[in-house]
């Protein structure tokens, strides 16, 4: 633990802000730059998707907007967990989480363009639907405007009840209860309903699962960058890096757990309709993948992390929440992918390189401004 | 905890002189007085009111063996099963007991590696409650298997019994290695936690085969530097060991009901709602004796109202997420459109179990609810009242997922109803009285506060 971590600083100890450092201004541009460019590319390829009844566009952009939403909410759980339970092990740490939910608008707007791709994604949009036994059944609930009315209002919970519990504490255990309830359901409608016949009562913590392990890397990895620009309170000799490290490690197994308790109760019961989506993701062109995910998401982090030593070394927490990073995009992926091109056998190119570059683009422009703002650090 | 070492006392894991920890124990106690305090009451006779207690729980304990008696030698017959619900009282006390368990390893294994120090003045205790109840889980299997002089047949052994071979495919399996694993890692992280208390007791000792018994458990500890640094070692590493089994037993009783094909029973939510819904009990069930004990054996210094408090909020939480997870099963079963789920849902809430239903619901979701309120949280009286109303619910939460799913399945004509009889109240009781027996004789024999640990977030000394 680092001792000085918890050592509170005074007004005058704060970081003064990018404003007074010629470079990192420089580098701030630069990043901006790349960052627009990547939006304005990643935007571009992603359109190369639109043939072929554009279900590589949309599914990606899907992607982009969930991968978006768990960013913000990963900032917001992480503020409100570590809050909840007094640490002071965070303080440091605090910037890159208060400034993720700067992405949360974006997202709302990437998931109000899914509209119009609404008949591509979901089979409950489509026109022969109302001649689906099964669908009929659910029609009250999976319909297009009461669907993309909920969106708003999970955006607008978040949005709300975020910003004000990160200004006041008392905040923090009510939007716990919201966020429990709102979670839950976005994971339900966004992704669960693409696969008619098909559920999982623990779908919404399997995306918590992954949403939270990418929030800690992300928190990871901009602990790093802004210790690199001499952006931590003067008060933080090294980084905190240690115990993000042990989150890290925590989470990339308490994931697994999830994964394997969905895996292993559908697998194991053998039942038709609900084996159905794991059996296309064991079958060949979609097994490499399938277990490639495992090994993002958990054996990869949990072996970087379990190290001592490595916990503290800034360049393997790089890697470590890099590779995660990478898992939560092909987790997504293969919740998403699979139902919407029938389990034909999954195609990786340029739509998904621009749903990628789209995603660290608009997460980057979201995030920076806030994460290097004047005394914000704090 | 990597450089526990390097703090100033073993057990001082490196917050620095801030914080909250310097009120963790109340009354500015000496290191003196912590030793004194804690090891009077095991070195002096109990009183009446200890003897009464055990009397009383004794009995109880003594209805469960005369129970347990009339079913080993009349058979199974003496329960209210039948054909269609084959599981229904005792393996919810089973899932009941291994879920009270919980609570014990939580606090010592996972909010250690937390460091969450306010763990120090409940863990001996918890951790003692953990054992006794896994003890009083494993004895329902046992007792339904039916021939329980060949339990040991549940155990992969090399056998002359031919092909005769455990089934690995079989949860029910994974359950014997589950709980007995479980049983021997608390048993134990808590004995390696006692060590130095029992030198301390040792040392106090003036009867020499006292003295010899306890030097003998105690390992010939001296409290070296380095003996503390290897205890501190030891220590750290059963914590991480003892972690994934918070988990795991709980999971895998889950699986019991989930690898199924029952509607109601096979959930892929089971196995963290049920190992959320451990620890709710768990921590229900600590704080209804604690509360007692603290009050009896005059530790409310120790187990303060700060102590009540974050144990309360732990209940809270927890209880808000099993909440949550009723919340989901319902709203899955009807987003599924699957006919069987749909009904197996409605029954729970408005068939014949209704009762059962919505007094699981009012106990483990409503009442949870209270310690929203800062005032509930620190009064005892009210705190026990609403955790014996949480251990009530999480009972019933057990009776309702294994009873309603099974005695109205997929075929009408074999629809039926499950009276529990005398003989299997009994043994429920049985269990308590050898639970609350256990933890009787524990407060007497052993400090029932980690004195060495207490030590270690004193305020004395610390900032001086």
């Amino acid at each position: 633990m680092n001792h000085a971590a918890s050592t509170p600083a005074s007004p005058s100890d704060r970081f003064e802000g990018l404003g007074h450092v010629p470079e990192l201004i420089r580098l701030g541009r630069t990043l901006r730059g790349a960052a627009v460019g990547a939006l304005v590319l990643g935007a571009l390829l992603l359109l190369t998707g639109a043939g072929q009844g554009g279900a590589r566009l949309w599914g990606n952009l899907l992607v982009a907007g969930v991968n978006l939403t768990h960013v913000g909410l990963g900032g917001l759980f992480l503020v409100a967990a570590t809050r909840l339970t007094n640490a002071r092990w965070s303080d440091p740490i605090l910037a890159a989480p208060h400034a993720m939910p700067k992405v949360l608008p974006w997202a709302l707007g990437v998931m109000l363009v899914l509209w119009f791709g609404a008949a591509v994604l979901y089979p409950w949009a489509r026109p022969e639907a109302a001649s689906d036994h099964l669908l009929h059944l659910r029609a009250a609930w999976l319909n297009k405007p009461f669907f993309w009315g909920r969106i708003v209002l999970y955006f607008v919970l978040w949005h709300f009840l975020g910003r004000l519990m990160l200004r006041r504490k008392s905040f923090t255990a009510p939007f716990m209860v919201s966020f429990g309830l709102t979670l839950s359901l976005a994971s339900f409608d966004w992704i669960m309903s693409l696969e008619p016949a098909w559920y999982s009562t623990i779908f919404a913590i399997y995306g918590f699962a992954g949403m939270f392990l990418q929030g800690i890397a992300v928190v990871a990895m901009s602990a790093v960058a802004l210790r690199r620009f001499g952006l931590l309170p003067h008060g933080v000799q090294k980084s905190p890096n240690h115990d993000l490290g042990k989150m890290l490690f925590a989470f990339s197994a308490f994931w697994a757990y999830i994964w394997l308790s969905q895996f292993l109760l559908i697998w194991y019961a053998n039942i038709p309709e609900e084996v159905g989506p794991i059996k296309v993701l064991l079958s060949r062109p979609w097994a490499p993948l399938y277990f490639l995910n495992l090994a993002l998401n958990f054996v990869v982090p949990f072996h970087l992390m379990l190290n001592r030593k490595a916990k503290d070394l800034e360049s393997m927490m790089l890697w470590a929440g890099a590779v995660v990073l990478a898992g939560h995009w092909l987790d997504l992926y293969l919740m998403i992918f699979p139902p919407l091109t029938g389990g034909a056998a999954p195609k990786l190119g340029l739509p998904e390189l621009g749903g990628i570059l789209f995603t660290l683009g608009l997460g980057h422009l979201a995030v920076w401004p806030r994460l290097t703002r004047k005394k914000e650090t704090l | 905890m990597h450089d526990a070492t390097a703090a100033a006392h073993p057990h001082d894991l490196g917050h620095g002189p801030h914080g909250a920890d310097s009120a963790l124990i109340k009354g500015d106690k000496t290191y003196g007085q912590v030793t004194e305090e804690v090891f009077a009451p095991i070195e002096r006779l109990p009183n009446k009111a200890w003897f009464a207690a055990v009397a009383l729980t004794g009995s109880m304990l003594a209805l469960g063996a005369w129970a347990v008696f009339q079913t080993l030698t009349k058979g199974i017959g003496t329960w209210g099963l039948n054909k269609t619900v084959g599981w229904a009282f005792d393996i919810t006390n089973f899932v009941f007991w291994v879920g009270i368990g919980h609570a014990g390893t939580l606090i010592s294994a996972i909010l250690y590696l937390f460091r969450q120090h306010w763990r120090t003045s409940i863990n001996r205790a918890a951790e003692a409650m953990t054992i006794f109840a896994v003890m009083c889980a494993g004895l329902f299997p046992i007792i339904h298997m039916g021939r329980p002089w060949v339990a040991h047949w549940a155990l992969p052994l090399p056998n002359t019994r031919g092909p005769l071979w455990v089934n690995f495919r079989s949860p029910l399996l994974w359950d014997v290695f589950a709980i007995s694993t479980y049983f021997i890692i608390s048993a134990v992280f808590w004995y390696i936690g006692l060590l130095p208390d029992l030198a301390t007791a040792r040392d106090r000792a003036e009867h020499p085969v006292r003295k010899r018994l306890l030097n003998l458990l105690s390992l010939g500890w001296n409290g070296a530097n380095r003996t503390w640094k290897h205890y501190e070692s030891v220590y750290g590493l059963l914590a991480g060991l003892a972690t994934p089994l918070v988990v795991s037993v709980h999971t895998i009783v889950s699986m019991d009901f989930a690898t199924s094909v029952i509607p109601g029973w096979h959930a892929t939510l089971f196995p963290p709602y049920f190992v959320v819904g451990a620890v709710f009990s768990g921590f229900a069930m600590v704080l209804t004796l604690m509360i007692v004990a603290r009050k009896l054996m005059n530790y409310e210094e120790y187990i303060t109202a700060s102590h009540l408090d974050a144990m309360c909020k732990v209940v809270l939480t927890t209880g808000s997420i099993v909440a949550l997870a009723y919340a989901t099963e319902f709203f899955v079963a009807w987003y599924s459109g699957n006919p069987y789920e749909r009904y197996v849902f409605l029954n729970r809430a408005l068939g014949p179990y209704k009762w059962a239903f919505w007094t699981m619901v009012s106990c483990n979701v409503i009442t949870p609810q209270f310690f929203w309120f800062e005032k509930f949280r620190r009064t005892p009286w009210i705190i026990f009242i609403l955790c014996i109303f949480v251990n009530i619910g999480m009972w019933f939460e057990r009776f309702v997922i294994i009873v309603t799913s099974l005695h109205r399945d997929y075929l009408p004509s074999s629809w039926a109803m499950y009276r529990p009889t005398f003989i299997e109240f009994a043994t429920l009781i049985g269990s308590f009285g050898l639970f609350l027996t256990l933890f009787l004789i524990f407060c007497r024999v052993l400090p029932m506060i980690a004195a060495s640990e207490v030590k270690g977030v004193l305020k004395h000394g610390q900032e001086q």
